[in-house]
């Protein structure tokens, strides 16, 4: 009885520990942003379906400027050939999860599972919007359920 | 008795009895890692991912156990001097995988659901992990040895042989082949 | 019932049977004789033949009576059948 109660309270404490611990959390649905994540969908669609009707997608503001810089017409161009010989056209996008850095609780990291054609597998499609509204960051990675 | 049970049940279970719970536990295992988002298809190591559908689950894992299944009934049929029935290493085999449940059926707490990568929760995942292959591979073993009853001193080398060589063709069509 | 020994208690070497007896008429009969194989047999082995000659020579039912599964009493006939093997060589 005495080992399965410390066994107990050492998992308990341990869950307790690894709450503490982070640098970045999960935001409940209460507290997501949906015009965020509406921004974030929005941008995602269109810039993939932009990308697979074979033109490159024109900023309008909707991101920081060295965002915008980084993804050139050239590197749009390379990123897609690249998904879309590994794992197909785009086809859809839909909402996951969001989360918060912890030291900055304003930017929030907004994850999208991204469905291809040649794969069953869905790919995250992860966008940081950051303060003002603007699109900060932007992957395409296979989906893991931790954040990394 | 209960430790002997626990890692070897097949002095009592085997045959039509052991496939229908093996069944049994192939689909509730498939369908706990599904909701969990667990991938176990190999006994080296598991991913956490909540990104196909279930049909992809019950291809990968039943892949891996089909081939395990068909490495040890090769590995008996090379060791074994006596004949053996199929449905009893097939029902047997298929049992022993009913400890992987456990990291699925962890993965079920929202706290282990999801989070950030440098959280201690993986470490409590990959020991949960490490215990329930230990303990998959020993009912596996003895699994094999009452099936087959190897008489053969390869035995062990045999049975280590079959376990990489499943492993590694199911890893190759899970990966290279499925979509 | 008492367990007839098989083997010798001083050096573990195998007994033979050197006297019979009629309990009938008294006649005793004298010289050295092979234990037949199956007396040689532990009596757990033993009993396990009897129960498979009397279970017609099916394991499945063995099986069940022992409580066992399968591929356990099929072991353990081939156990047996490998010290039987033994014991002619």
């Amino acid at each position: 009885m005495k080992t399965s109660q410390t066994l107990f309270f050492a998992f308990v404490a341990l869950l307790s520990l690894s709450a503490c611990s982070q640098d970045y959390q999960k935001l409940s649905e209460n507290q997501t942003d949906l015009r965020k994540i509406e921004i974030a969908r929005d941008f995602s669609d269109r810039f993939y379906n932009t990308l697979k009707s074979g033109k490159t997608y024109e900023f309008s503001g909707e991101a920081t400027e060295p965002m915008a810089n980084l993804l050139s017409a050239d590197k749009q161009k390379e990123i897609y050939q690249q998904i879309s010989n590994q794992f197909g056209h785009y086809k859809s996008i839909q909402y996951a999860e969001t989360w918060t850095s912890v030291k900055q609780s304003d930017t929030h990291i907004i994850r999208f599972k991204g469905e291809f054609e040649k794969t069953a597998k869905r790919l995250e499609i992860r966008v940081v919007i950051n303060d003002e509204g603007k699109i900060a960051g932007f992957w395409i990675k296979p989906w893991l359920d931790p954040l990394t | 008795m209960i430790i002997s049970l626990v890692l070897n049940p097949y002095n009592r279970l085997a045959g039509i009895r052991a496939i229908f719970l093996g069944l049994i536990i192939h689909i509730v295992l498939t369908s706990i890692s599904f909701y969990s988002g667990t991938h176990i298809n190999s006994n080296l190591f598991f991913k956490l991912a909540s990104d196909t559908p279930f049909w992809y689950f019950l291809a990968e894992m039943s892949l891996h156990a089909s081939l395990n299944i068909l490495g040890l009934i090769v590995t008996g049929y090379l060791l074994s001097r006596t004949q053996f029935r199929l449905i009893d290493i097939i029902g047997t085999a298929l049992f022993s995988r009913a400890p992987l449940v456990l990291l699925p059926a962890a993965r079920l707490i929202p706290a282990f659901k999801s989070f950030y990568v440098t959280s201690p929760v993986i470490y409590i995942l990959i020991l949960i992990f490490i215990v329930s292959v230990i303990w998959s591979i020993t009912l596996l073993y003895n699994a094999f040895k009452i099936s087959c009853n190897p008489k053969s001193k390869f035995t062990n080398i045999g049975f280590i042989a079959a376990m990489l060589l499943s492993e590694g063709i199911s890893q190759f069509i899970i990966y290279q082949i499925l979509p | 019932m008492k367990k007839l020994p098989t083997s010798c208690p001083s050096c573990e070497s195998q007994l033979k049977v050197k006297q019979l007896q009629c309990e009938n008429c008294s006649t005793e009969v004298l010289g050295l004789y092979e234990l037949p194989h199956l007396a040689v047999l532990s009596n757990s082995d033993q009993m396990f033949i009897l129960d498979f000659v009397k279970a017609s020579g099916s394991l499945k039912l063995m099986a069940q009576k022992m409580g066992l599964s399968y591929p356990s009493v099929r072991n353990k006939l081939d156990e047996i059948i490998d010290r039987l093997k033994d014991l002619e060589e």
